[in-house]
């Protein structure tokens, strides 16, 4: 192995960098919203910025390529998000009245990856997951592996077949590469994350998935950059170092790089970025977390290697 | 036909546009005559013979791919039309572009290709060499995007029965190919979505692994981009390459 | 050789007409159609966590 450090990890970890930077600064909007009960919340509006928070949080606390970041200004993030949601107490009665819902068994799971536990939403979701209804949801199959992958990261049994689901997937029918979309490829991104863990888990991609999504990552990187598609193609990164074998695509971090705010803020796609800082949190939160995820995933294995 | 006005650019993509049509006809066995006279309009308007020369030039040897493909028959008058194009449009010179543009290598290599379907009908002519620089490997150090677009740009090359160094590459390389025709069918780029395609059929009948069939690329550009004599001429000639002659 | 009736034999074309053949023998690398795109409607994509729990809106074309 070269000592040579490549390009790509210096960018990587500039953007990880100015990513926290502007999530720790932009913590204040990491909150759910004042007044509102409980049965008008709106689970991907008000929870789920702030399980995102969490699984970023998750990522870049394993190794220690960002540092004091890493040890202080991120976890303390992750204890900002989990006090919004009164340390899963929220969940828990979010579970106990939506019970079909499994978006607060994932976003605990994303809590429990950062370190934090509530041990009434333990036992719930450990009743919830033994009934025969959680058997069969009605999910999109992408989020049937998200909730594989949340049941194992609790520690529940689960009876679901991984390569069952993988292949009710898109990406698992390795479909034509040109016969897909915006919306399916994030469905793709988020196969490969459950399936492996967020890239802890490469081998949980089997090998003709491996290969397939190294034959075409190139392909749908270039059309997103050439379309300024930010947020996909940070996601698309992820992808790639999720795989067994990352590629690295230096020029495509290049562009991430060059699209990121110097305030850390990574746009979503072309356009002016609203002035007002509420309205660029809601519009451009989520690719800065992508950003934040990429970087900061990036380095960890680098520095694990 | 009366004398179109306009802008080179209009007038010419018109002609080719017919032209192209002609060939279609002719290769599918819709027509039973082509002759590429009649595609330089008999004592008509200096303005349209311009066109229709120009249509000669711009597609190049697909011009001849009725005689080369299906069988019809080369004739002198044929032959005039061809050498006439290519002294009225001649190749630039390289001191006319840009050092770092393919333009000239592009341009010598179609040359070569039309030289090529020239011997193949029994009308030499003048010869066209192919390019040296046109080596294994030519192209290739600016990464897959720009040597896709440059392959794009000589689809006239991807015919059965030519083989050349970069008809080598391009079996070597069908990975980039394919990943050249995803990114065009995905910027709803269908023409240079075919004439990548060709490259494909006619780089041989090993299935790529992962899979790339073509058929299914062909056949969504003939159901759903806009009926284009210019694309339905690549769709048709990638088809020979796959060794089928149905055109629906 | 014998120049039949094509009676423009000789004339070498001008510049522009050069460069028309030049433009339409090559494709263009301009971006020919936006990719296939459908813009959520609220600002955040919504999709990291919950894979898809909004429901998909138009294509925005307002770039």
């Amino acid at each position: 192995m070269s000592d040579v450090t490549p390009s790509w990890v210096a960018t990587a970890h500039q953007i990880a960098v100015r990513a926290w930077s502007w999530l720790d600064d932009a913590r204040e909007h990491f909150a759910l919203p004042a007044g509102v009960s409980l049965d008008r919340l709106q689970p991907n509006d008000d929870v789920q910025p702030l399980g995102e928070l969490a699984i970023a949080v998750s990522v870049a606390t394993c190794g220690g390529a960002l540092g004091s970041l890493a040890t202080q200004t991120i976890p303390a993030l992750a204890e900002h998000a989990w006090a919004q949601l009164r340390n899963g107490d929220l969940l828990y009665e979010l579970a106990c009245n939506h019970t079909i819902d499994t978006y607060p068994l994932e976003t605990y799971a994303w809590f429990v990856r950062a370190g934090h536990r509530n041990s009434q939403l333990d036992e719930l979701l450990k009743h919830l997951s033994s009934l025969r209804a959680a058997r069969v949801p009605e999910v999109l199959p992408n989020r049937a592996l998200a909730v594989y992958n949340a049941e194992r990261l609790l520690g529940l049994p689960s009876r679901a077949d991984p390569v069952a689901l993988t292949a009710r997937t898109w990406l698992g029918g390795c479909p034509e590469p040109w016969r897909t979309d915006f919306f399916t490829l994030y469905m793709m991104t988020h196969t490969v994350f459950h399936l492996t863990d967020w890239g802890v888990r490469p081998d949980c991609l089997p090998a003709h998935l491996q290969a397939y999504l190294h034959a075409w990552l190139p392909a749908w990187l270039e059309v997103y950059l050439e379309a300024g598609q930010w947020d996909l193609v940070g996601e698309l990164l992820i992808v790639d170092l999720c795989l067994a074998e990352s590629v690295h695509y230096p020029d495509a971090w290049d562009a991430l790089a060059r699209a990121q705010q110097p305030d850390g803020l990574l746009p979503a796609r072309p356009g002016r970025v609203p002035r007002d800082p509420a309205t660029a949190f809601h519009d451009h939160y989520h690719p800065t977390i992508v950003a934040a995820i990429a970087g900061s995933l990036a380095l960890s294995q680098r520095f694990a290697a | 036909m009366s004398a179109i006005s306009g802008p080179p650019r209009a007038v010419y993509a018109t002609a080719v546009e017919t032209l192209a049509g002609s060939v279609v006809r002719a290769l599918t066995g819709a027509d039973d005559a082509f002759r590429l006279a009649d595609q330089i309009p008999l004592g008509g308007d200096p303005a349209d013979q311009m066109a229709g020369l120009a249509a000669v030039r711009v597609l190049g040897s697909d011009a001849l791919a009725p005689f080369v493909l299906a069988r019809h028959r080369f004739s002198a008058e044929d032959a005039d039309v061809v050498a006439t194009s290519i002294r009225t449009f001649p190749v630039p010179e390289p001191d006319q572009i840009d050092r770092d543009d393919n333009t000239v290598l592009v341009r010598e290599l179609r040359d070569w290709a039309t030289g090529q379907a020239l011997i193949g009908v029994g009308a030499p002519g003048r010869t066209h060499p192919y390019p040296e620089v046109a080596g294994p490997g030519a192209g290739r150090d600016r990464g897959w995007v720009e040597w896709t677009g440059m392959l794009a740009q000589l689809s006239p090359m991807a015919v059965p029965g030519l083989d050349s160094s970069l008809h080598a590459d391009a079996r070597r390389h069908r990975l980039d190919v394919a990943r050249g025709v995803t990114r065009a069918m995905l910027r709803r780029d269908p023409l240079t979505a075919a004439r990548l395609a060709r490259w494909l059929a006619a780089s041989g009948e090993a299935p790529m692994d992962p899979p790339f069939p073509v058929e299914p690329v062909l056949r969504q550009l003939v159901l759903v981009a806009k009926p284009d004599h210019r694309l339905r001429l690549e769709i048709t000639i990638a088809r020979y390459g796959l060794g089928r002659r149905d055109n629906e | 050789m014998q120049v039949g009736h094509i009676t423009h034999a000789g004339k070498v074309a001008s510049i522009d007409e050069k460069a028309a053949v030049a433009e339409l023998m090559a494709p263009s690398e301009s971006l020919v159609g936006r990719p296939p795109l459908y813009l959520p409607r609220s600002g955040g994509c919504g999709v990291l966590l919950l894979g898809l729990a909004l429901s998909p809106s138009e294509p925005d074309d307002d770039e």
